[in-house]
């Protein structure tokens, strides 16, 4: 295009290539640490959508219930607790998911869990739930 | 390799290195660090919640071997006497809707781990799991 200043002159604007900085090594940040979980909140009208990264475990667990608690206390009719970015599920939070499932289920509303990472569907396979509480896409 | 730890929550990140560590210099696969893992986990925590009365500090032993192609996770404990492996399996076809919760832990520890057995040696609990070795384990044991 032509460059208001200098008419007839080309100006090439080259979009420099962005590369999405995912990766924490790019970012030089250091390892997480072993039980490492982070729950992000995303809310859309009456739906919220927990997305879980890293380690539910015992503690994992409870952080989780508190996030689920929160979205019930503030009258959400959906909850979807995202597992693609979860690395580990013990009983601890499988009983939580469960019982907030069942909860859910008993007052006309939702709670299910979505796209688990391989060694999460491996564990809700092997209890037995995994077709109840995983979102059927 | 032998790790003791106190049974309070914060020693999990050191256990939880060391265990990583082990897995990585004995190469052993995904499936098989995926397993010993969660048991410990499911284990571990059964043990800080029963096995003692008071919230002191008690030390818990965990043993790793490679051995004969299996991977040997043994957890000793000097808490009161506590068969985990003398519970019910859970009832896999009795409707989910009416199920209790209870009983999971255990249901995946037998189906994550090849052998599971349990013993009371010298006034200590000793819990012996094994998982075989293989380059590209298959996934657990369905229900």
């Amino acid at each position: 295009m032509d460059s208001a200043w200098a008419p007839g002159v080309q100006i090439q604007f080259r979009r420099p290539n962005f590369t999405l900085l995912n990766s924490r090594a790019e970012l030089r940040l250091p390892p997480p640490k072993p039980d490492y979980m982070d729950i992000r909140n995303i809310v859309t009208g009456d739906t919220y959508e927990l997305l879980v990264s890293g380690r539910i475990d015992g503690p994992g667990a409870n952080q989780l219930e508190e996030e689920i608690l929160k979205a019930i206390r503030a009258g959400t009719k959906s909850i979807y607790v995202n597992l693609s970015e979860a690395t580990f599920l013990c009983s601890a939070g499988l009983r939580v998911l469960l019982q907030y499932w069942r909860q859910m289920k008993n007052t006309q509303r939702t709670l299910l869990a979505t796209r688990p990472s391989p060694e999460v569907d491996s564990v809700l396979s092997t209890s037995g739930f995994r077709e109840m509480i995983v979102e059927k896409i | 390799m032998e790790i003791v730890l106190t049974s309070q929550p914060e020693q999990r990140q050191r256990f939880l290195s060391a265990l990583e560590t082990f897995g990585r210099e004995n190469r052993l696969p995904a499936p098989v660090m995926q397993a010993a893992d969660l048991a410990l986990e499911e284990h571990l925590t059964n043990i800080m919640r029963y096995a003692f009365e008071d919230s002191l500090p008690h030390p818990i032993l965990i043993r790793l071997t490679v051995e004969a192609g299996y991977l040997r996770v043994e957890v000793e404990d000097a808490g009161k006497p506590f068969n985990p492996l003398a519970s019910p399996e859970p009832d896999t076809s009795v409707p989910l809707e009416l199920k209790p919760i209870g009983g999971l832990g255990i249901h995946l520890i037998r189906r994550f781990m090849d052998e599971v057995t349990y013993r009371r040696e010298a006034e200590k609990n000793v819990l012996c799991l094994r998982k075989r070795i293989r380059p590209g384990a298959e996934a657990p044991k369905r229900p």
